[in-house]
């Protein structure tokens, strides 16, 4: 976030020059989306489709318009004791003043972030949720750390827009009539 | 529960569109695409096929006789600008313009229409902000 390269290890580095390389010559890597599979939280959020943010008591619901995805974040003090790596991982949440902390774990290794930046099960995610310049817009404040995929923790910021309230999530299915996957395949590193 | 991250009343809130942090990300990169090159085509429609995750306007050229597919968004995306299901239909006589693939397949990436009474529809607004390139300081 301080505009420092990401910390990549020497493989992640190796990875995402790669990806880089092919994108410039105008062959890129398929990402999950365009194969119907989960993009992962992150990326998710970052596409360009709308989501929305559901509050209860009990949790912090994102619901995706790509697909119709759904992540479940309960407010919970403790991660569950027996982690088996998904695709959205193991989030928790909590209150921290006027912003919730959602901790997440147990994220398996298919969710490269854009646009090959990857990182292994160990990924170990804290995202700092407020509402700011009036509640117009939300900020995440996302620290990622991953010692199998890079050399130390480092932070990325994403803000969004807030929609008008008789905005809708609408209907897509990527599967429907995806002409790439018979090109790109279901799923596979690069 | 005193606090509210989403508002105010009802804990409802619509996100989207990324502002800070570079470009937002797609289906799929548009890299397979000559940005840097934009084909003007005067076109018959052959389909207007109104599936995910793409849109595809199908056209022949009037001159060549070249069979176009014209990709786009998404039904839901181009749907919030306006454009439907019944916009176009076998026969429209239309010109269109987009960037075409850099494999020279008779692919392109639609960027708008102009009608027969001059109307242009843009479908650029549709197609990502820009390249889903890799992050130079942070993810994008």
């Amino acid at each position: 976030m301080d505009g420092s390269p990401v910390p990549f290890l020497q493989w992640t580095q190796v990875v995402n020059d790669a990806a880089a390389k092919d994108e410039a010559a105008g062959n890129p890597w398929p990402p999950n989306e365009q194969r119907c599979l989960v993009a992962g939280t992150m990326r998710a959020l970052k596409g360009n489709f709308p989501w929305t943010m559901v509050q209860t008591e009990k949790e912090l619901i994102l619901l995706f318009e790509e697909d119709a995805r759904v992540n479940q974040i309960p407010f919970r003090a403790e991660h569950k004791k027996h982690q088996m790596p998904t695709w959205y991982g193991d989030p928790i949440a909590r209150w921290d003043g006027d912003t919730v902390v959602v901790d997440t774990i147990g994220f398996n290794e298919k969710t490269p972030f854009v646009s090959a930046v990857y990182h292994t099960p160990a990924l170990h995610t804290i995202t700092r949720i407020r509402l700011i310049n009036d509640g117009k817009n939300l900020e995440m404040r996302v620290t990622i750390d991953d010692p199998g995929a890079f050399s130390k923790p480092w932070d990325t910021m994403l803000v969004f827009d807030r929609r008008p309230p008789t905005y809708k999530l609408r209907d897509y299915r990527c599967i429907e009539n995806n002409r790439d996957l018979p090109t790109v395949g279901v799923w596979g590193p690069g | 529960m005193s606090k509210q991250l989403v508002a105010l009343s009802g804990a409802l809130a619509l996100f989207g569109a990324v502002l800070a942090s570079g470009s937002a990300s797609a289906h799929h990169s548009y890299a397979m695409f000559d940005n840097s090159q934009t084909l003007t085509v005067a076109a018959t429609v052959v389909t207007w096929q109104w599936t995910n995750p793409h849109v595809f306007l199908e056209v022949v050229d009037n001159a060549s006789g070249m069979h176009w597919d014209l990709e786009s968004a998404s039904p839901s995306i181009l749907s919030r600008g306006g454009v439907a299901r019944n916009t176009f239909k076998a026969g429209d006589k239309l010109t269109v313009k987009m960037h075409p693939r850099r494999d020279n397949a008779p692919v392109g990436s639609l960027l708008s229409v102009e009608l027969p009474d001059g109307k242009v529809l843009s479908f650029e607004g549709a197609r990502p902000p820009g390249p889903s390139a890799p992050p130079a300081a942070t993810p994008n």
